[in-house]
Order: structure tokens, then C-alpha cells, then sequence
């Protein structure tokens, strides 16, 4: 999963050719040509990706109002005949107000309850199975835990309302007809709302975060545990003061790494409750003419919204890997 | 690891790690258990597993079926693990051997998916669609352009190639990340130094040399972009597509979820077991190269 | 410094009795018996998988022996916790805390005593400054090369002025040069503090040249445990004479009354001797060895190595046995590759190999 951007510096330097043994002379017209190589790569980028978020960043802007306007029959999208086309921050004005605010609030809501708890259950798991002594049990856990962190979407949503649906879920009837005890209602725990998506998405956030710490929490080197022991640390001291210290940053990283995995989560919680407040969801019901005529741009403008969002958070998560990277080298 | 070797603390420390785990195996055990359980449940009490005969049924009208549908999804995930392989393949090992300065910058860029979710992309994608083809049919025959062909080709139920594209670019951070490991731990450079000095033109060195080093890594990449295909529906449906398998899933005419739950289940079970395949040709090649 | 007084008036005593450690089917330690005097700067030697470093972190508290005692200042400590037994320790790599500075680090174990910031930060500056990091203060473990690094490990681990300092092949993984600075530099410090110390290597000449006493081990027991000098004149038993310095093994015969013929030569022998006229293997050092050069001599030089003060020639005698023998080096001119030389032995007592 992601980690660090490499900051080490490459073995070759900046000597790129090997072979040729060329004067100094050629190599400035090698990498010339060389880089050219490069051009299926970030054309591909630049065609599939970066167009596309172009198209966004303009958009989310754009508005197109007075003329005759209608809903072309077949892609449900409306068509302006005449009218203006102005450029102005209306959409992302509107994107802020009414439903879409709530979904705004409800995504981050959602994502940052199920990131720290992610974040705290997935370390201690982590823990629990890099301080076992059983290989098998850690091989197990390791390839467990990267089928699940990807098993998100539809599957996962299924499984969950086979085991927790208010009527029909498994668990939920156990607990109902054995103990009389209503999920919904005495543990407030309801599928289609955000105590109910939370477990579901922790199915795949606490794996991932378990992918995660591992690698940290082997890079603690036994030595310095044992040395802060001899110099009279108890083990909470030790914990306080070296170890916790040395992970902090990777466990803040991870912590955003999973913020922005369930915000920008789509599919498990459509599956579920295809009209819960979630921006993700909001956007695709705009896209599919869920609008008044003149906001199709708020598409745009939501995914405006959460790239805002989610930028500052990666930068940030970038910052952090790189302080761990110099320390657990 | 943070041993504690006083006698009488490790004991408290057992049970807790004991006690996590079990917490653990529970929650992550017990929904599939549910599901399995849901699946095979009958009105009248006892087992059936009408629910997974079901998955196989014959579709109505209108509907296509399973296997239509999990083979139009495994069709678009070869497309995707050809065209990312023949894309990063290649950029990488150039990356490495040729231009290690332009390294951090395309690392930057493969994690651009990551910053911007597929919910995102499939809005700009939208937005390029509406833009080179404002009006549909009714147009007047403008925005005929060769953009718009092309759009239009590649959006095409039957050769859906615009969700192969996004997949590559989707799949892209794990892919880069998962051929750089295995770039660095064959040490590229030297095998290329070492069978250029034996007379080997570069088609022999990357397709004799390099690649067979690397099919580890290859194949963990093309099991990765299997995985998000197989499993990708937030762009797939909202472009409203319907043939590719997560979409289908959802879409299945059910009155109880017994069938989605039992295709969901039947899914999960299919992935495991091609990992542990992927795994054990793995652990089988590298003792065959001991042997 | 302060606290030198202190330390040499009450040295600990650290005592292993009958110590044994075993790991399933594997003993790592087989009946350990040593003493370690007040003060005393003692060495254990041996190859890997003697135990030396078992029988260290047996002392340290990382690990707890299967039976026998280790004993501080006569009490047994098996059950006080690795925290509180008041030891410090250097480790061989890696023991810094890499978010901590230098200051830090070493101001740590006074930080875990409860000592205030000012107080410990000052005497954590004293430390460094005696291990003559005094300008690296605020420096970070990554900042710092491997022998600085090592420095402020010594210098964190005597903060807390502990009983006994253990050091785990602190040196093994330093360059050449700066090992032999650091070795000088940590035996110092350890005499002008007076602190006992246990000092684990598998580098014969650095546990020579620092220690008061060499243990040296095999197997998990306790070869001989004595002076430097006494351990290379007299080993006790063939594995120490070989392990320590280089041996060569010549062929001779047994005559009466505790001699041996080896070659024309009858030299006296240590430890028991088998009857007379057995064929047995003695232990000969090189320094002991004697080359005359000789037209007529029988054995021939195979390679002459310049080893600085001495040159170490290898010999080849006539009956195919290679024999190795130091001279002087202002003197190897008369010894060059391929001229032919007598061997004679010095008249010194000469070890008996263990019988195969």
C-alpha cells in the first residue's frame, strides 16, 4: 500500500548510461533521448487523468443560465439552447449549502470516527500479531489482511446486511430472538446509518491500517527496548517515551491514509443505503440529472470539495513518511 | 520485538494479545459466517442452497446471467493487466536504468489516483464526454470530430476500453510500487550490465532477461489490477454501465438478498482461492529454484 | 569526576554459579563458574555460539538461566527486573533513540530516576563531554557516525552510574581505526571510574589489549579465565592456546620424564604426558619458532607477509607440514620466498594438542 516517496538518493546518481562508456559530451543528447521514452507514460497520465481533472477544475466554475433549456432524452442531461456561459463560484457556493452541505458533513464525520477507531484497533491488532510467536499465525494474518483491504464494494456491503439488516440479518435475528435485545434499537447500531457503516467499513479499513503498522512497528529494534529497560524504563515508560515517539508519525500518516480511503469510499455504502447522506453519493446522483437546470455543474463542484479536502491530507501524510523514513531506516 | 523477560510480565501480556486476536477473528470471520448462514437458510427451517443454484439460473429477459457477467468483467481485466504492464513495465525500467532523476516526479504522479478518488475522475470523465458531444443524437451533425469518435468508440458497451484506461490509472500506485520492489530486489542494473557485456541487444535483454526476473512482480501486479477490476463498481456504474460483475451483483432482481449474498460470498471464496494459487506457484518457483 | 570515589570504595562483585541455559535441545551455557573482582574489567572471549553473549544477558536480566544463580554483590537477582538492577549497557548497534538528541539519550536513565530536566541535561553534558562529544550535544543518533553513535551509548549507559556496565561487542561494528580510538577510550574511562565491567568480543586482540581478565569460552563452559599475558604464555588447555594467537602443530615423539623430541631437538612439555616413544601433536607459537637461513635447510619459505613490526613467514618442511614462524622485520630481508632455512624451537616448555 502506500508508503514513503522514496527520499533516498538513487545508487546510480545521475550517471544514467552504463554501457556506451561515451564521452561526457554524448550523454547530454542521451538523456535527451532518453527521456523521450517517457512520453507513452505521462502522455497516458496526462490523457486519462489530468484531462479529466481539468475538466473539473473548469468546470466546477462554469455556469450556463437563461436560455431554453432541456433534458436530452438519452444521457439525462440538460441541453442549453442559447443562454450564457459565465464563469463564476456560484457552484462551489451551492455545494457548501443544503444537502450538499450535509453530505460534506456526514462524509467527514463518518470518515474521521471510522479513521481513529481504524487507526486505534488496526495498531493493536498489528501489535497483537507482530509480538506472536507463531509464524504461521503471522503469514495467515499478513495475506488475510491484503485480500480484505481491497474486498471493499458491493461484496462486502452484501455480507454485512446478510449479518446485521434490521429485519433479515443474521445476527441481528440471533440477538432478537434469544435475548430479546434489538440492535437497532437497544445498541443503537442501524446498518443504513453511520453506526452501521462504520462496522462495515472498518471490515476493510483496520486491515489496511494492520499493512500499514506492520512494517513500523518490526522496524522498532529490539535494542531499543532493551536498553531503555536497563536504563530503568518500566515498559509504559518505555512506550511513552521511545517507541511511541518513533511511531507517532506513521501512525498519524496511516490515520490519514485512512481518513481519505473512507472518504472517498463509494460503492459499500451506495449498496447499502443508496440514499444516505455521503458526498460520493450525492455526486453520482447529480451526474445522473439529479439537479435543477443550471447546477450540472455541481458535480464538479462537490468533486472540487473533496479534492480540497483530501489534497492538504496527503501532502501532510507525505510530511509525515518521510520524518519516519529517516528513523526506522 | 519489545521483549519483556522478567518472569510474571509476559503472562497478562499472553492474554491480552490472545484476547485482541480472538476480537479479531470474530469480526472478521463472523459476517462471512452470517452470509453463509443467510445463504443457505429456508423459510421452513432447515438448509438449502437454492440461493447458489440461483446464481447460475438462467436470466430473464433483459438480464444477462453470471457467467456473462464475470467474463465480460474478466475480459476488461486482461485489457487492464496488458496495457498497465505494457505501460509501466517499460517507463519503469527506463525510470531505473536510464533517468533515476525523473524518479520522484513519477512517483508523485502514480500516487495522483490516490488524491483523487475514482468518484472524482468519473465526474471529469463525464464532464469530457458532455463537452465533445454537448447534444447526442439530436445534434445537428456537428461535434462529429474525430474526439468524439473516438470518445464515443472507446465508451462502447461492447468494447469497453474507456474502463480498461481508468482501471490502468486506478491500478496504478499499487502496480508502480509493486514493479519497483521487484526492480530493486533483482538489481536491474547489473543483470543489464552483465548481459550486454555478453552480446545481448536490448529486445533479448528485456524480454530474456528481465521480464522472466520479474514475473514475481508481475504477477503481484497483475493480480492487483485483477482484484480492483473485479471488485470496481463506483466508475462502471455511474458511466451506467450494466454488464461488468459488481454492477450486476447490485443490480440483481431479489426479494430477500439471499442471491447477492450467496454471489457475494461465492466471489470472496473465489478470490482466496486464487491468491493461495498465486501464493503457492510462488513458494513452487522459488523451491524449484533451490531444487 | 564525581562519583569515582564512590565507585572504587564499594566495586560490585558479580558472581555465575553453575550457571546453565538451555534452549530446548541446545545449551548455550553448561555449568558457568566465574567470579568478577571489584573494578575489574573482564573480557569474554570466544567464538560464536560459546554463550558469551548469553551468559551477558543473563547478568543484564534478558533472559533468565535454567538453572544456577548469578549473583550481584552476593545476592541472587534471577528475580529482579531487568529495570531495576542498576546495570548499564552498551549494545553492538542501533541502542540510540532515534528521536532523541544526543543530551537526550544520555540524560534518559537519569529521566527514568526522576532526576529534573536542568540537573540530568547537566550532567548528561558532563558525560558527553567526557567522551569527548562536547560540541554534539544536540545532534541526532542519524547525524552522528557509528563511532560517535557508540560514544554516546557508553556515555548514556554510565550516566545513571551503575553497578556493573556491560558492553555486547560494542566494537565489532566500527571501522579498523576507529575501534582501536574507541577501545583506548572506553578502557580509560572505565579505570578512572572504577566501575566492574563485562566485556563480550569474538576479537582476540581487543579483549588482550583492554581486559584486566579474558575468559575465554567454548560450548557454553568456561575454557580458562586469566590475565592476558598468562592465558597467551600458559594456556590451559589446547582450544585456548589455539584460539588466542596462532599455533603451529608439529609432529613428536614422547621420551621419558616429561619431554618430547621434536625434530633433533628434546624440549620439556606441559600438562600429561602419554609413555614414552608415543607420537603425539605439539603446540608451538610462531614467535617461538626459529629461522635460520641455511642452503642446506630443509624446509623452504612459501610466503613472507609484512606485518609491520613482525613479518610472518610460512614454511614448508620436508614432510609437507606447513609451519608458521615471526621474525623481526628489519631482518626479513635475509628471508625471501623460496630460499631454504633450518627450524629450530626456542628452549621453552611446549603444549600438548589434544589427542583426536
Amino acid at each position: 500500500m502506500t508508503d514513503t516517496v522514496a527520499t533516498t538518493t538513487s545508487p546510480a546518481g545521475g550517471a544514467g548510461s552504463t554501457d556506451s562508456g561515451g564521452a561526457g559530451s554524448r550523454r547530454p543528447r542521451r538523456d535527451r533521448f532518453t527521456a523521450l521514452g517517457l512520453l507513452p507514460f505521462f502522455g497516458f497520465v496526462s490523457l486519462v487523468f489530468l484531462l479529466p481533472i481539468a475538466f473539473i477544475l473548469v468546470n466546477a466554475f462554469r455556469r450556463t443560465t437563461a436560455g431554453a433549456v432541456h433534458r436530452d432524452p438519452v444521457t439525462q442531461q440538460f441541453v442549453h439552447e442559447g443562454g450564457r456561459t459565465r464563469f463564476t463560484g456560484a457552484n462551489i457556493s451551492e455545494s457548501l449549502t443544503g444537502v450538499y452541505r450535509t453530505s460534506l458533513i456526514t462524509s467527514v464525520k463518518l470518515s474521521l470516527i471510522v479513521a481513529v477507531l481504524g487507526a486505534v484497533l488496526g495498531v493493536l491488532l498489528a501489535y497483537a500479531v507482530v509480538t506472536s510467536t507463531s509464524r504461521l499465525l503471522q503469514q495467515v494474518v499478513t495475506a488475510a489482511a491484503a485480500v480484505t483491504a481491497n474486498f471493499g464494494g458491493v461484496p462486502l456491503a452484501f455480507l454485512f446486511i446478510a449479518t446485521l439488516d434490521a429485519n433479515s440479518g443474521i445476527l441481528s435475528k440471533f440477538m432478537q430472538d434469544h435475548f430479546g435485545f434489538s440492535l437497532a434499537n437497544d445498541a443503537h447500531v442501524q446498518l443504513a446509518q453511520t453506526s452501521g457503516l462504520s462496522i462495515v467499513y472498518l471490515y476493510f479499513l483496520v486491515p489496511l491500517m494492520v499493512l500499514v503498522m506492520t512494517p513500523a512497528l518490526l522496524g522498532l529494534k529490539p535494542q531499543w527496548s532493551e536498553a531503555a529497560q536497563s536504563l530503568g524504563a518500566t515498559r509504559l515508560q518505555y512506550w511513552r517515551h521511545v517507541a511511541g515517539p518513533v511511531l507517532l508519525p506513521n501512525f498519524l500518516g496511516s490515520l490519514l491514509l485512512l481518513f481519505c480511503s473512507s472518504f472517498s469510499a463509494y460503492a459499500t455504502a451506495y449498496a447499502i443505503n443508496s440514499s444516505f447522506p455521503l458526498v460520493t453519493i450525492r455526486i453520482s446522483s447529480v451526474l445522473s440529472g439529479n439537479v435543477l437546470a443550471g447546477q450540472e455543474n455541481l458535480g464538479a463542484a462537490l468533486a472540487l470539495d473533496m479534492i480540497l479536502i483530501v489534497l492538504p491530507l496527503t501532502v501532510a501524510y507525505q510530511l509525515l513518511q518521510r520524518r519516519t523514513s529517516k528513523w526506522l531506516a | 520485538m519489545a521483549g519483556m523477560t522478567s518472569r510474571g510480565v509476559k503472562a497478562p501480556g499472553r492474554i491480552l494479545r490472545r484476547s485482541v486476536l480472538g476480537v479479531a477473528a470474530v469480526y472478521f470471520i463472523g459476517p462471512l459466517i452470517a452470509a453463509i448462514a443467510f445463504t443457505v437458510q429456508d423459510p421452513s427451517g432447515g438448509v438449502t442452497f437454492r440461493a447458489y443454484r440461483a446464481i447460475f439460473d438462467r436470466p430473464s429477459t433483459g438480464q444477462i446471467g453470471f457467467t456473462t457477467s464475470l467474463v465480460y468483467s474478466l475480459q476488461i481485466a486482461v485489457i487492464t493487466i496488458v496495457i498497465t504492464l505494457a505501460l509501466m513495465l517499460p517507463t519503469q525500467l527506463l525510470l531505473h536504468l536510464r533517468l533515476p532523476r525523473w524518479r520522484g516526479l513519477v512517483e508523485i504522479i502514480t500516487l495522483l489516483p490516490l488524491v483523487f478518488p475514482p468518484v472524482v475522475l468519473v465526474v471529469g470523465v463525464s464532464d469530457v464526454y458532455a463537452w465533445a458531444a454537448p447534444a447526442s443524437t439530436t445534434a445537428q451533425g456537428q461535434h462529429q470530430g474525430l474526439p468524439f469518435l473516438i470518445l464515443r468508440y472507446l465508451r462502447a458497451e461492447g468494447h469497453p476500453f474507456l474502463l480498461a484506461l481508468l482501471y490502468v490509472m486506478l491500478a496504478m500506485p499499487f502496480v508502480y510500487r509493486s514493479l519497483d520492489a521487484g526492480i530493486r530486489s533483482i538489481d536491474a542494473q547489473t543483470l543489464v550490465e552483465a548481459s550486454r557485456n555478453l552480446g545481448a541487444g536490448w529486445g533479448s535483454v528485456l524480454v530474456r532477461v528481465l521480464v522472466p526476473a520479474l514475473r514475481t512482480a508481475m504477477l503481484s501486479a497483475g493480480f492487483l489490477c485483477f482484484a480492483l477490476v473485479m471488485g470496481e463498481y463506483t466508475i462502471s456504474s455511474i458511466l451506467l454501465y450494466t454488464k461488468p460483475f459488481p454492477v450486476w451483483l447490485a443490480q440483481l432482481p431479489t426479494t430477500s438478498g439471499q442471491v447477492q449474498a450467496a454471489v457475494s460470498v461465492f466471489s470472496l471464496l473465489l478470490v482466496e482461492v486464487l491468491l493461495l494459487l498465486v501464493g503457492a506457484l510462488n513458494w513452487r518457483r522459488s523451491t524449484d529454484r533451490r531444487a | 569526576m564525581k562519583g569515582a570515589a564512590a565507585q572504587t570504595a564499594t566495586g560490585t562483585t558479580v558472581e555465575y554459579r553453575d550457571v546453565c541455559r538451555v534452549f530446548g535441545s541446545m545449551s548455550a551455557l553448561d555449568g558457568l563458574n566465574l567470579r568478577i573482582e571489584p573494578g575489574e574489567l573482564l573480557a569474554l572471549l570466544g567464538p560464536s555460539g560459546c554463550g558469551k553473549t548469553t551468559a551477558l544477558r543473563l547478568l543484564a536480566g534478558f533472559d533468565q538461566p535454567t538453572s544456577g544463580s548469578v549473583l550481584v554483590d552476593g545476592s541472587d537477582i534471577s528475580r529482579v527486573p531487568v529495570h531495576r538492577r542498576d546495570m548499564g549497557m552498551v549494545f553492538q548497534s542501533y541502542s540510540l533513540f532515534p528521536t532523541m538528541t544526543a543530551v537526550d539519550n544520555v540524560a534518559f536513565g537519569l529521566r527514568m530516576r526522576g532526576q529534573q530536566v536542568s540537573g540530568r541535561r547537566g550532567r548528561a553534558a558532563e558525560l558527553l563531554d567526557m567522551v569527548g562529544l562536547g560540541d554534539h550535544l544536540k545532534k541526532y543518533p542519524h547525524q552522528l557516525s557509528g563511532g560517535q553513535q557508540q560514544r554516546v551509548a557508553l556515555a548514556r549507559a554510565l550516566a545513571v552510574q551503575p553497578r556493573v556496565l556491560l558492553l555486547d561487542e560494542p566494537l565489532s561494528a566500527l571501522d579498523a581505526k576507529v575501534r582501536e580510538q574507541l577501545r583506548d577510550e572506553i578502557r580509560r574511562i572505565q579505570l578512572e571510574l572504577g566501575v566492574t565491567s563485562v566485556f563480550v568480543t569474538h576479537d582476540q586482540e581487543e579483549a588482550l589489549s583492554m581486559a584486566d581478565r579474558v575468559g575465554v569460552m567454548r560450548a557454553g563452559r568456561l575454557e580458562q579465565c586469566a590475565a592476558p599475558a598468562v592465558l597467551y604464555d600458559r594456556p590451559a588447555t589446547p582450544f585456548v592456546a589455539e584460539f588466542v594467537g596462532s599455533m603451529n602443530r608439529l609432529a613428536a615423539v614422547t621420551e621419558a620424564d616429561g619431554r618430547v623430541r621434536i625434530g633433533g631437538q628434546v624440549l620439556p612439555a606441559d600438562g600429561e604426558l602419554p609413555s614414552a616413544g608415543r607420537n603425539v601433536t605439539v603446540l608451538v607459537r610462531p614467535e617461538a619458532t626459529v629461522v635460520t637461513p641455511d642452503e642446506a635447510g630443509e624446509s623452504v619459505i612459501m610466503v613472507a607477509t609484512f606485518r609491520g613490526a613482525t613479518t610472518r613467514l610460512r614454511l614448508l618442511r620436508a614432510d609437507s607440514t606447513e609451519v608458521l614462524a615471526d621474525v623481526p622485520s628489519y631482518r626479513a630481508a635475509d628471508f625471501s620466498p623460496g630460499s631454504r632455512v633450518t627450524i629450530s624451537m626456542l628452549e621453552r616448555p611446549v603444549l600438548l594438542a589434544a589427542t583426536s
